[in-house]
């Protein structure tokens, strides 16, 4: 993939919410439109494309790898059964995409009210540094740009507040839950929380607004 | 006291994270069919909002995608909602050897996770490459799963959660090559609740691989039964 063309979005009467336009999610929404027309070359190409993203933020948040794979494979056949699930006017099909992987997580997570245990048997999943030559590598296999862009607002944000972020999206806890982990009164984690959130959509977004 | 923007944005950015309670999901439900649904700038933030959430995921090192799983997915479009795939189970537990592998070597790992060592990067580059995967069995307690490339000097065991030897004692690997007798392949001591042993060795030809607790520093033959044994399809 090419580095992203942004397109500024004319502030016009009815433009879309968010204006995803990179190169990347064209084609990505081109894929979705002919999965509509039930192609499944289409289908191939967007798992080929973003399976091993969605299946390293399952096995993340359940911590159980074929929970994860039967979780991934969930959400894409969620995406063939109903590509009309995705508006174009409001973001982008990768975001799209992982979202729904990431709430069929929690959901598991969550339904089978065994997370504390989850977690605590489980073997720990380490990441990889930046700078580890493993990832070098690993990154070549998909959108490094997405990557880079995302860690770049991730890095930003103060140690406080993306560890509240890292919480709640990777291990699925509510706020009093984060609360009560880190010894911190409720309303400093929502206002981590909250400001941690605009940081990341200034970040993210700004030069689609 | 907040507005009520603000307590919409507090309230989308939770449930975007995935970290709403239900009570939560109903006050803002409550609030977006009162507000939200009609307000511009709460719409715009709302989807910004989902649009940030979704590509958090892109903060992880990607996983391997195990090699059939693509195909499986397929086949599953082919057949109606709701239909249960046939012998579901046993594919999960085949799947088993690499996800062990995978989670020992933390491939799904979150970049803000604490350093690891070059061993786990150099796993992680050696997966990623498209290394093949099995699942010792036998007696030993723990999961012991090898990843190999076939002409590549190159393979790796991971174990986890593996019974420490007696004193004195340690893990020694065998690999067995059509009729001659098994060949020393190296020692290891777990450490931990995982290990990761390099091996420099091209398994090409190989039959099998074995696991046998033998006296430190290692044996020239083994002396014991394997505790672990792994076929090598090359």
């Amino acid at each position: 993939m090419g580095p992203p063309l942004r397109l500024v979005s004319p502030h016009a009467f009815q433009a879309p919410v968010v204006a995803t336009v990179d190169l990347g999610d064209a084609r990505d929404r081109d894929l979705i439109r002919r999965i509509g027309g039930g192609d499944r070359e289409a289908f191939r190409h967007l798992f080929r494309r973003y399976s091993p993203t969605a299946l390293a933020l399952a096995q993340r948040v359940l911590h159980q790898p074929h929970l994860a794979e039967e979780t991934v494979q969930e959400a894409f056949l969620s995406v063939w059964r109903n590509p009309g699930g995705y508006d174009a006017h409001r973001g982008s099909v990768r975001a799209w995409l992982m979202s729904t992987v990431h709430h069929r997580a929690v959901d598991q997570v969550r339904r089978e009210e065994a997370q504390r245990r989850r977690a605590e048997e489980s073997v720990a999943m380490p990441g990889l540094p930046p700078d580890d030559p493993g990832e070098v590598v690993v990154e070549e296999i998909g959108l490094p740009q997405e990557r880079a862009a995302v860690r770049g607002a991730l890095d930003v944000l103060p140690g406080e507040q993306r560890q509240v972020i890292e919480l709640m999206y990777f291990d699925g806890m509510s706020q009093s839950q984060i609360a009560a982990r880190l010894g911190l009164p409720l309303g400093t984690v929502k206002s981590r929380c909250l400001l941690a959130m605009r940081r990341l959509r200034a970040a993210l977004t700004w030069m689609e607004r | 006291m907040i507005n009520e923007h603000e307590r919409v944005e507090e309230l989308v950015a939770v449930q975007a994270l995935g970290g709403s309670t239900p009570q939560e999901e109903a006050e803002l439900d409550q609030l977006w069919a009162a507000h939200g649904a009609t307000c511009e700038q709460c719409r715009r933030m709302e989807a910004e909002t989902r649009e940030v959430a979704g590509r958090l995921a892109f903060a992880l090192v990607p996983s391997p995608v195990r090699e059939g799983l693509e195909d499986e997915v397929l086949q599953r479009t082919l057949r109606p909602a709701g239909t249960k795939r046939p012998g579901a189970a046993r594919r999960w537990l085949a799947a088993v050897a690499a996800a062990a592998l995978l989670v020992a070597g933390g491939i799904g790992g979150y970049l803000f996770a604490p350093r690891q060592s070059g061993q786990t990067g150099a796993l992680a580059t050696f997966l990623a490459q498209g290394a093949r995967v099995v699942q010792f069995s036998g007696p030993g307690r723990g999961v012991l799963t090898l990843a190999y490339r076939p002409g590549v000097p190159s393979a790796f065991v991971v174990g986890s959660n593996l019974a420490t030897p007696p004193e004195g004692k340690v893990y020694e690997l065998w690999t067995f090559r059509g009729n001659r007798p098994p060949i020393p392949t190296g020692t290891f001591t777990p450490s931990g609740t995982q290990t990761i042993v390099h091996l420099p060795t091209d398994l090409s030809g190989a039959k099998q691989m074995a696991v046998t607790v033998e006296k430190a520093p290692g044996a020239p033959q083994p002396t014991t039964t394997p505790v672990f044994v792994a076929p090598i399809s090359v």
